[in-house]
């Protein structure tokens, strides 16, 4: 989404215009979910993380006090959400830090029709990620994914930039690793 | 991590992977290859998780949400205005004045409205001062001074047909594409 759109939108919502928020709920819920995945093992658990994190941003629109930073601020509601899930689901989840997930099959849904071919490849493709640990796959979809700087995955992650940047080589080596 | 030949190691090139190759990169051919390769492998499967996501969400998804949020309490405050028009006592929210102002904002060639604020700011009952934040992005060819006026024009426009007022404040701050502030001003009117 270019900037000024984006930041109109989050203006606008925050004024408690419900049809601006739907649109940034449209735009940028596929890159959320795909970082909740990160947490989960599921699609599923993924997606209601994500819809506890929108209905949490609107009700929490006044505690944002940058709206240049919302994508972070949204993203760390995000991340705290998931976190929570899984200290109360341990049984069922994964934990944060457990090396190996589950491999989990794309939801039809997520696949365009023009790359169907790539259905297999794709699946490859998220199964290397799911290999990595949670730590390393955040930082890797929040950086190479979504398109985050080092300073924006280091305030969602809660970490420094310069681990951003490590955990990020070490995503980058092991996929390396996975392809060759 | 592999070291390679020229003493680095491939830890040494990811680090740096999405920073433009330094001197001893640009001239070192076995850096120059790990690089690229990395890059390579990387951007392969980069590019396939990328195609698995959609660039929207389906319309469903953000209707399921906003039927969630519907049921949340209105943020809303409410307040008691005299009708410009007939006079009458009335009772506006603030998102009925920011829809009017948005509205005039609409047709502007200069500035974007990014965000607004209004509250009466006098204890008296229909409220006639007003305070209005108002954070806006203006066109590159367009000055702070010539926005100034500009502002306090359109919310005058916004709020004149609506209400009776006697006196508006407007805090004006000028952002960048992003939302950053860069300038700020105050702008006093009396009808």
């Amino acid at each position: 989404m270019e900037p000024t759109r984006l930041t109109v939108l989050v203006g606008r919502s925050m004024e408690g215009d419900p049809e601006a928020f739907g649109e940034l709920v449209t735009s940028l819920s596929p890159g959320l979910r795909q970082y909740c995945k990160t947490f989960f093992s599921s699609w599923h658990d993924a997606e209601d993380a994500t819809q506890d994190a929108w209905i949490r941003a609107w009700q929490s629109f006044s505690s944002l006090r940058e709206r240049a930073a919302f994508k972070t601020w949204l993203y760390r509601m995000a991340r705290n959400i998931c976190l929570d899930r899984i200290r109360q689901r341990a049984n069922d989840q994964q934990t944060v830090d457990d090396g190996v997930l589950e491999q989990t099959p794309i939801p039809d849904r997520e696949l365009p029709e023009n790359v169907a071919v790539q259905r297999g490849e794709i699946a490859d493709a998220w199964q290397i990620i799911n290999g990595l640990p949670s730590a390393l796959r955040q930082t890797f979809v929040l950086v190479a994914l979504q398109g985050m700087s080092y300073k924006e995955a280091a305030l969602v992650t809660n970490v420094s930039e310069s681990t951003v940047r490590g955990r990020l080589a070490r995503a980058r080596n092991a996929i390396s690793e996975a392809v060759s | 991590m592999t070291t390679l030949p020229c003493g680095r190691t491939t830890e040494d090139v990811l680090l740096n992977l999405d920073e433009p190759a330094d001197l001893h990169e640009l001239q070192c051919r076995w850096c120059h290859a790990e690089r690229q390769k990395l890059k390579d492998q990387n951007g392969f499967i980069t590019q396939l998780l990328q195609a698995s996501t959609p660039e929207h969400e389906p319309e469903a998804f953000s209707q399921s949400i906003l039927g969630k949020i519907a049921s949340y309490v209105p943020r809303q405050r409410v307040w008691d205005v005299q009708d410009a028009l007939t006079g009458n006592p009335q009772r506006l929210s603030s998102l009925d004045l920011i829809k009017a102002i948005r509205k005039v904002f609409a047709d502007s060639t200069q500035s974007q409205l990014n965000y607004t604020e209004i509250k009466a700011t006098d204890t008296k009952i229909p409220h006639l001062q007003w305070k209005v934040q108002c954070h806006v992005s203006m066109a590159e060819d367009s000055s702070v001074s010539t926005i100034e006026q500009q502002v306090l024009g359109y919310i005058r426009d916004a709020i004149s047909p609506l209400i009776v007022w006697d006196e508006l404040v407007v805090d004006l701050v000028v952002e960048d594409l992003h939302g950053q502030a860069i300038e700020s001003v105050t702008l006093r009117e009396e009808s």
